[in-house]
């Protein structure tokens, strides 16, 4: 029995460390002060890049792009970019090979690009329409219902790519089927930023009048608007696991709001300064870009004035958007003069999943079996919500008990509010011979009435009895199970 | 300052990592949507097995009338089967090679009505009108890749019995110790109990004068036995006692009977009122399940040998597949049905429990798979993991929804999905008149009954 127990220990062991072994990955990256003088953000990335191996110095560069400004997006797996410049240009670059895979001349303005379910295909935000190209450049794909577009950003687990227009509309289309699934008339003039929560799939922009509002393919008004800067959001972002919400306003404030509660929990105010783009890497980690310079902040609770985590200066070019390379501690930044990869300790996750996410070293069978999966667990619309899709696999509530428990608080609320009403003293009827017969009785004690009172004093006990038995039995999973008629 | 920065060589990743043990993060942050994700691939996963089931294998055709009996072996050859034609014709099948083997010529006058193996597999009982009769199988061992039947041809019986009244079924016995001895069923309310060696019966019970339908050995117990009987009755015998141990008189007759070969505590009856009762032969007094889903009676049950499934066969030219047991065991778990088959007499499945056997009047012999969207031969280890996969995702989610439409629903025939209508119909109409009997009555003199409390009508010992 001893040996057998003792076996089945050292199975159970074997198994542990076998799986821990499977599961230890790259070490994370790191950037720690020595000494208690030191400050990280005075950290110069040439330090960065002489500190560590030829593998990690590799990602820190800059690509010299005529025709610009330039703005830059990543692939979910962040082995991809584009990069595109207002002078028509769009590269695609494969950051593990350092070559650039594809690249269009357009001849028009590109305000925003972003990959579809893989690398192989780009949508790019041209003058009037958007546009899509694959893996050679080639056009294969005129969204025309998407007009004069600013912000575009995908969905990746429902197929869908989203367009912000320069009226102020907000459109949904699915890449998978090409149908055109939604559009939103945000009626806030053209939107200055767009963001998407990676968890819920929810889409936040950002208005001219300070206003961001959240959306959802499913629902044409916003699912919330958050009043946050008294001027235009120009910046928003999310955080990775979907807590935080950025925005940075024209009055140069970045706010951080807790998604579960929507307030702010920290302001950050840059002095003279306003922010052009936020960006949250899959650690936490912000970066701040404003024109000159981006300050990263290590976390959005460590948001404080004056003492970045790590601050990198453009070198006279004025930043456009910046962006964390998933899986890297790298920050893409577009710029006027091109593009800049910088070195950023401890912004990447470490360990990345090969199996049901997005592998950066998959191979070509790799990646056309994601696209396979991907599509056949494609989800519909309706899992977009504020909450994300979390009710998926809870027990759905009883919608009639679910209501009664609202409206009660709703009248516990109100009764707070609504001032007691003082009850007139009428004395009318006083005179009346009924009346003054029913007082003559009042106090005449007789055999009927004291029977009466306690049937009376007996009915209430019981009544009392079975209320107090009735709240004493709890709501279980077996309520679900018996039939309605015989629940009475 | 200490610094550190991710570092990867791609060439470690691709080239050096091992395929097996693929990186793994298991953060739910890195997983997002994972529990919709997971919903939405059961339910593809529903609608893909519901792609994939087709049931139908094959038909055999070579009788010349309606077939009346089915008989396979409960051990040994697994594509062996023997039936028996309504023109008195027994034939054996080599299921595998998809033909008939043998064919006794005309054994008896009029149907063949009862048909089963005896326990080693060698030999065939048959019985029509008043003789039983026994049929040497005579099984060899090929030297090719599977087992096939030769059979002596055109030879007479082994053996032949006659009783003294007309037969409706024999059973042979599962035992050891009762190897030779064999049950029939007869008119005039007769069951005999009979031995090889000998030229009449054992033993001979009446309890009643009505004709009884089947009669059959309990697997388990060597001295069980069970009948049905036109006079609504399903009786137990003890094949020791000379008098029948005690019946229990149902609302309508049953055709069908079956034994649970794994719980054999257990036996199924299925009646001419078109549903079928599990019955615990200790506690007859209440049915365990009601089984309910055809719309004509149902003439013959027969378990699945792991004793976790039955299928039912009825003249509404369907066969059904029910659970024996558990929450689902109240409707059928499949339907089988072809427009070419017409009201079925008989139901086997096969040793292996993956396929089912149906005899039916259009003269053919059907074999279905007892799982309807199995794929037959080899599958990879890939393939069989991405079944066991999706057949968990359903299982997991088949309270949802749409997962358990897309999981129950079957297309049936017109005439069965009408006669099924009605049929639920006519309940919706009894149960809201029962509810408006109850909420005009005194609280609790009126007290619905539940579905399996009606079904018996009296148990007698």
């Amino acid at each position: 029995m001893m040996r057998r127990q003792r076996r089945r220990e050292q199975h159970v062991r074997q198994t542990y460390n076998d799986t821990a072994a499977r599961y230890e990955q790259t070490d994370e990256g790191l950037l720690e002060p020595e000494t208690p003088t030191e400050r990280t953000h005075k950290t110069q990335q040439k330090a960065i890049v002489e500190a560590t191996s030829a593998n990690a110095a590799a990602n820190a560069w800059r690509k010299a792009l005529p025709k610009g400004p330039y703005g830059i997006n990543v692939a979910r797996t962040g082995r991809h970019a584009v990069c595109y410049g207002a002078g028509g240009r769009v590269e695609v670059l494969d950051l593990h090979r350092n070559v650039r895979t594809a690249e269009v001349r357009c001849g028009e303005v590109c305000r925003a690009a972003t990959f579809l379910h893989d690398e192989t295909m780009v949508a790019v935000a041209q003058r009037k329409y958007v546009y899509v190209y694959d893996q050679d450049g080639a056009e294969v794909h005129r969204m025309a219902k998407h007009l004069e577009p600013e912000h575009l950003s995908y969905l990746p687990f429902h197929f869908l790519l989203a367009s912000a227009g320069h009226a102020g509309w907000l459109k949904y289309n699915d890449v998978s089927t090409g149908q055109f699934v939604a559009e939103h008339n945000t009626k806030a003039g053209a939107p200055r930023s767009l963001a998407q929560n990676p968890q819920t799939a929810v889409l936040c922009l950002g208005h001219g009048n300070g206003v961001c509002s959240l959306w959802s393919p499913a629902q044409s008004k916003p699912l919330a608007r958050l009043l946050c800067h008294r001027g235009a959001v120009d910046a928003v972002a999310c955080a990775f696991d979907g807590t935080y919400l950025a925005t940075g306003g024209m009055d140069g404030f970045v706010k951080v709001w807790d998604c579960r509660t929507w307030r702010a929990v920290k302001e950050l105010r840059l002095s003279g300064r306003a922010p052009v783009s936020l960006a949250f890497s899959q650690t936490g980690r912000i970066a701040v870009t404003c024109a000159k310079s981006v300050e990263i902040y290590e976390s959005a609770k460590k948001l404080k004035a004056f003492q970045p985590y790590l601050s990198h200066k453009l070198d006279g070019s004025h930043a456009t958007n910046s962006v964390f390379r998933p899986f890297e501690d790298v920050l893409l930044v577009g710029h006027a003069l091109g593009v800049d990869s910088i070195l950023v300790p401890g912004a990447g996750e470490a360990s990345y999943d090969a199996i049901d996410g997005d592998d950066p070293y998959r191979s070509k069978k790799g990646r056309k079996t994601a696209v396979v999966r991907g599509l056949l667990d494609k989800l519909p619309i309706e899992t977009i919500t504020l909450q994300g899709a979390g009710f998926v696999g809870t027990v759905e509530r009883d919608a009639a008990a679910a209501d009664k428990e609202r409206r009660a608080l709703e009248e516990d609320a109100n009764a707070a509010l609504s001032k007691r009403i003082k009850e007139k003293k009428k004395t009318r009827g006083r005179s009346k011979l009924k009346a003054k017969l029913k007082k003559r009785m009042k106090n005449v004690v007789s055999k009927e009435t004291q029977l009466l009172k306690e049937k009376l004093a007996a009915r209430k006990k019981k009544q009392a009895d079975s209320v107090a038995v009735q709240e004493a039995a709890p709501t279980t999973a077996l309520d679900r199970l018996f039939a309605r008629s015989s629940r009475r | 300052m200490k610094v550190k920065v991710i570092a990867r060589s791609a060439k470690r990743e691709i080239n050096g990592a091992d395929p097996k043990l693929a990186r793994r993060n298991l953060d739910p942050k890195h997983h997002p949507f994972a529990q919709a994700r997971e919903y939405q691939r059961a339910v593809v996963a529903a609608k893909l097995e519901r792609m994939m089931a087709k049931p139908f294998v094959c038909a055999l055709e070579g009788h010349s009338d309606a077939l009346t009996a089915l008989a396979v072996p409960r051990r040994g050859v697994l594509v062996q089967c023997v039936s028996g034609g309504a023109d008195g014709e027994v034939r054996a099948w080599d299921l595998a090679a998809r033909q008939c083997v043998w064919s006794s010529g005309a054994a008896h006058v009029g149907a063949v009505k009862g048909l089963t193996l005896t326990r080693d597999g060698t030999d065939v009982l048959s019985c029509g009108e008043r003789q039983i009769k026994r049929w040497r199988l005579e099984v060899a061992q090929s030297t090719g890749q599977r087992t096939q039947i030769t059979l002596n041809d055109a030879k007479p019986p082994l053996e032949t019995w006659t009783s003294s009244t007309t037969l409706n079924d024999v059973d042979a016995s599962w035992h050891r110790k009762t190897a030779g001895a064999f049950c029939t069923a007869g008119a005039d309310g007769l069951v005999e109990l009979w031995d090889a060696a000998r030229s009449q019966p054992l033993r001979t019970w009446t309890w009643g004068s009505d004709s009884v339908f089947k009669a059959r050995w309990n697997p388990a117990e060597p001295s069980l036995l069970a009948s049905t009987s036109r006079d609504r009755a399903a009786t137990l015998f003890d094949s020791r006692a000379p008098t029948p141990l005690r019946k229990v008189i149902l609302r309508s007759p049953c055709r069908a009977l079956a034994w649970n070969p794994r719980e054999p505590t257990c036996f199924v009856v299925g009646g001419e009122d078109h549903a079928c009762y599990t019955f615990d032969c200790r506690k007859l007094q209440r049915p365990r399940m009601v089984h309910e889903g055809h719309v004509s009676a149902v003439v013959d049950v027969a378990f699945a040998p792991t004793g976790k499934e039955f299928a039912a066969a009825s003249t509404d030219k369907t066969v059904r597949l029910f659970p024996a047991r558990g929450a689902d065991a109240g409707r059928s778990r499949d339907v089988y049905h072809t427009s070419r088959m017409q009201a079925l007499s008989s139901v086997r499945y096969t040793a292996d429990a993956t396929f089912v056997l149906t005899a039916s009047e259009d003269f053919n012999l059907r074999v279905w798979k007892a799982r309807a969207s199995q794929r037959l031969g080899p599958i990879s280890r890939r393939e069989a993991l991405a079944v066991d996969y999706r057949a968990k995702l359903v299982e997991r989610h088949a309270h949802m929804p749409q997962v358990k439409r897309l999981v129950r629903r079957r297309n049936l025939p017109k005439m069965v999905k009408k006669m099924r209508d009605r049929r639920d119909e006519d309940r919706q109409r009894r149960r809201e008149k029962l509810q408006r009997t109850m909420d005009h009555s005194r609280p609790g003199s009126v007290v619905p009954t539940a579905a399996r409390g009606a079904v018996v009508v009296r148990e007698v010992s």
